[in-house]
C-alpha cells in the first residue's frame, strides 16, 4: 500500500523538523514547536490511558507533580536539569501506579472523577505547604547550572519524539490488545487470562511518567510555578481535546490533534486578539463543528479522504505471517 | 478416581443474597456433564464461581484435585479452564480473528496459538470466511461459535459454556450443539449450562438439575430425560424427595423445604 509505506518517511521528516526547529528556528518558531511538542506528549499519553478505557479528568496532577519535582530538586537539592527531569518521571510513575492501584476497578465517570479529584487535592497540597512550593504566590526556578534555552526546547523536542516511539511500540505490541478488550469489556477480557490490574497499572504508570515529563521540562522552560499553574484544569482539558480532536485510540491522532490545536488556538488569537473573548469562543465553535462533522478526528477524515474505510484497525499491526497462514486453511 | 471438578457445598451470592445455597457436584475427564434450571436457578453463577469471576462465600472448587478457590480468574485460565460466557460477550469492535488472538493471551496458549487456529477454523468453517469481519455485525449463531471458539482458543482442559442455544434459531441450536458434539468426540471435558433440556441431554452424559440455589437432581441423560423432577424444577413445582441417583454413584441433594 502506498499511503502505508509513505507514512514512515513523512513521520521521520516530522520529527526531524521538530528536532531541528530549537536550533535553527526564528523565536516564533522555537516557541510554538515547543507548545506542539508539550501538547503532543500530553495528547499521547491521555490517548494511551484513554485506549484502555481510562478516561483522565486529571492529566493536570501529572503536570503539576512533575513541574514540582523538577523546581523543588533544582532548588532545594541543585539538582541539574536532567536529574530533575528523572525526577519527574519517577514521581509521574509512581502517582500513576499509586492511582491505579487506588481506583482497582473503577470504571468511566468514576475513574474520571477520582482522577479529577487527585489532580484538584494535589493542587491544595501545594498551597497548603508554603515553606516548601512557595504556596499560592508560587516559586522561581533557582538553579544551580541552567542548561540553556536550547537545551531545554531540544529536550522537549526529544520527549515528544521519544513519546511518539513508545506509542508505537506499545501499539505495536501484544498489549495492545489487552487495552482494547479492557476497554471494551472488562470482565470478559478477565475471563480470557488478562489480569485488569496488571495492565492498569502499567499503562498509567507509562501515561503518569509521560505527562509527568512534560511538567518538568515546561518549569525550565517557564521558570515559574504556582499550584493555580501547576494544576491548571487548562491542561486536562487540552490533553484530551487533542487526542478526540485527532482521532482517539488512534497512533497519529494526538499528533495530528495537538498540531491542530495549537495551530487553532494561535490563529484565534492572533485573528480576534483585539476582541476580549472573541478568540476562545471561535476557538471553541471549531471544536464543536469538527467533534460534529469529523467525528472520527482528523486521523479519519483524512483517511476517509483517501478512500479508506477509517477504523481502529487503521492503526493496529498486521497479524504474523505464521498466523495468518495457519488460519487461511479450515 | 478424582474429578477434574469438583465443587463442594459451595455457597456463593452476590452482595447480600445468596444464589447458590449449597451446591456440590463432579465433572470427571472426558466427561459432557450439564447444567439444567429454570431462570434464576443459579446456573450462570456456578459457571462464574468456577471461572473465578465470583468469590464463593464457602465450599470448595477443586480443580485436578487441587483446591482453586483463592485463585483469581486470570489464572484460572493458565490452568485450562476456559468459559464462554452467557450472552456470548465477544467483543464487537474487534474482527473474527481478533477475538480468537485474545482467546489464546495466555502464556500457555499463546505456544500453541497457529494449532488452535486451525482447529478453531476447521470445527466453525463459518468464522474462517468471516476472518476479517467485526464480530458485533455478525448473526447472534456467529457470534455463539465465536465465543465458543475464543474459549477453545486458550487451550482449555474444563470448556464451560454457558447458554450456547441463547437467543438462537432451532435450526442455529443444532448447528451449535453438533459443534459442541464433536468437541466432546476429541475428548475434551465439558461443563455446560442449558435451559434448552431437550438439546442439552442429546450431548450430555450427565446432568444436574439446579433449583434455587440446590441441586435438586441428578443422573444420567437417559434417567433426567424421563423424570418428572426435570419438569418439576423447570416448572417450579417443589422438587420431591424422588433423587435419581447419579450415574457415578454420588446422592442427589435434595432441598428440605
Amino acid at each position: 500500500m502506498s499511503t502505508r509505506s509513505l507514512a514512515i518517511p513523512v513521520w521521520a521528516v516530522c520529527a526531524l523538523v521538530l528536532l531541528l526547529v530549537p536550533a535553527y528556528g526564528s523565536p516564533t518558531f522555537v516557541d510554538l514547536a515547543f507548545r506542539t511538542a508539550s501538547l503532543i506528549v500530553l495528547a499521547i499519553s491521555w490517548n494511551l490511558m484513554a485506549s484502555a478505557g481510562l478516561i483522565s479528568l486529571g492529566h493536570s496532577a501529572f503536570f503539576g507533580l512533575g513541574g514540582y519535582v523538577g523546581i523543588l530538586s533544582a532548588n532545594l537539592l541543585g539538582a541539574p536539569f536532567w536529574l530533575s527531569l528523572v525526577g519527574a518521571v519517577i514521581a509521574g510513575t509512581l502517582l500513576g501506579s499509586g492511582l491505579a492501584l487506588i481506583t482497582g476497578r473503577m470504571r468511566g465517570i468514576y475513574f474520571a472523577i477520582t482522577t479529577l479529584a487527585a489532580s484538584e487535592g494535589l493542587r491544595v497540597i501545594a498551597v497548603m505547604l508554603p515553606d516548601l512550593t512557595g504556596g499560592a504566590k508560587g516559586a522561581y526556578l533557582k538553579a544551580a547550572t541552567f542548561p540553556g534555552v536550547l537545551a531545554i526546547n531540544l529536550a522537549m523536542s526529544l520527549v515528544a519524539v521519544a513519546a511518539c516511539i513508545i506509542a508505537w511500540m506499545v501499539s505495536r505490541s501484544r498489549f495492545h490488545y489487552a487495552f482494547r478488550a479492557m476497554r471494551a469489556n472488562e470482565a470478559a477480557s478477565q475471563m480470557l487470562g488478562i489480569f485488569p490490574l496488571k495492565y492498569r497499572t502499567a499503562i498509567m504508570a507509562l501515561s503518569g511518567g509521560m505527562a509527568s515529563l512534560v511538567g518538568g521540562v515546561e518549569v525550565w522552560h517557564g521558570g515559574y510555578l504556582d499550584p493555580a499553574v501547576a494544576f491548571d484544569l487548562h491542561i486536562t482539558i487540552t490533553s484530551q481535546i487533542a487526542p478526540i480532536l485527532g482521532g482517539i485510540y488512534t497512533l497519529s491522532g494526538p499528533i495530528l490533534g495537538a498540531i491542530a490545536t495549537v495551530f487553532l488556538g494561535d490563529a484565534t488569537r492572533i485573528a480576534l486578539g483585539h476582541l476580549q473573548g472573541a478568540s476562545l469562543l471561535v476557538f471553541g465553535l471549531v471544536l464543536v463543528f469538527c467533534v460534529l462533522y469529523l467525528p472520527q478526528g482528523i486521523q479519519g477524515g483524512l483517511l476517509r479522504m483517501l478512500g479508506k474505510r477509517p477504523s481502529e484497525a487503521a492503526a493496529e499491526p498486521k497479524l504474523s505471517p505464521t498466523v495468518a497462514t495457519g488460519a487461511a486453511k479450515p | 478416581m478424582t474429578a477434574l471438578l469438583e465443587l463442594a457445598n459451595l455457597r456463593v451470592g452476590y452482595g447480600q443474597s445468596v444464589v447458590l445455597q449449597d451446591v456440590s457436584l463432579e465433572l470427571h475427564q472426558g466427561e459432557i456433564v450439564c447444567l439444567l434450571g429454570a431462570n434464576g436457578a443459579g446456573k450462570t453463577t456456578t459457571t462464574r464461581a468456577v471461572s473465578g469471576l465470583l468469590a464463593p462465600w464457602s465450599g470448595e472448587i477443586r480443580f485436578a484435585g487441587e483446591n482453586i478457590a483463592s485463585i483469581p480468574a486470570h489464572k484460572r485460565v493458565e490452568l485450562g479452564i476456559c468459559l464462554s460466557p452467557e450472552g456470548r460477550q465477544v467483543f464487537p469492535n474487534f474482527s473474527v480473528h481478533e477475538n480468537l488472538l485474545l482467546g489464546s493471551y495466555s502464556k500457555k496458549a499463546r505456544q500453541r496459538r497457529a494449532e488452535m487456529f486451525d482447529e478453531v477454523y476447521g470445527l466453525f468453517p463459518r468464522l474462517a470466511e468471516r476472518r476479517t469481519q467485526k464480530a458485533g455485525l455478525m448473526s447472534g449463531g456467529e457470534q455463539q461459535m465465536l465465543a465458543i471458539g475464543r474459549a477453545l482458543m486458550g487451550c482449555p482442559r474444563l470448556l464451560m459454556l454457558d447458554e450456547p442455544s441463547l437467543g438462537l434459531a432451532p435450526k442455529i441450536i443444532l448447528d451449535v450443539y453438533e459443534a459442541v458434539a464433536t468437541i466432546a468426540k476429541r475428548g475434551l471435558s465439558i461443563l455446560f449450562v442449558e435451559q434448552n433440556v431437550q438439546a442439552a441431554l442429546l450431548v450430555a452424559h450427565r446432568g444436574y438439575v439446579l433449583a434455587n440455589g440446590q441441586i435438586a437432581a441428578a443422573g444420567t441423560s437417559a434417567e433426567l430425560q424421563n423424570s418428572t423432577l426435570v419438569q418439576e424444577a423447570f416448572l417450579g413445582k417443589k422438587p420431591s424427595l424422588l433423587a435419581t441417583d447419579g450415574a457415578r454413584g454420588h446422592s442427589a441433594a435434595v432441598p428440605a423445604i
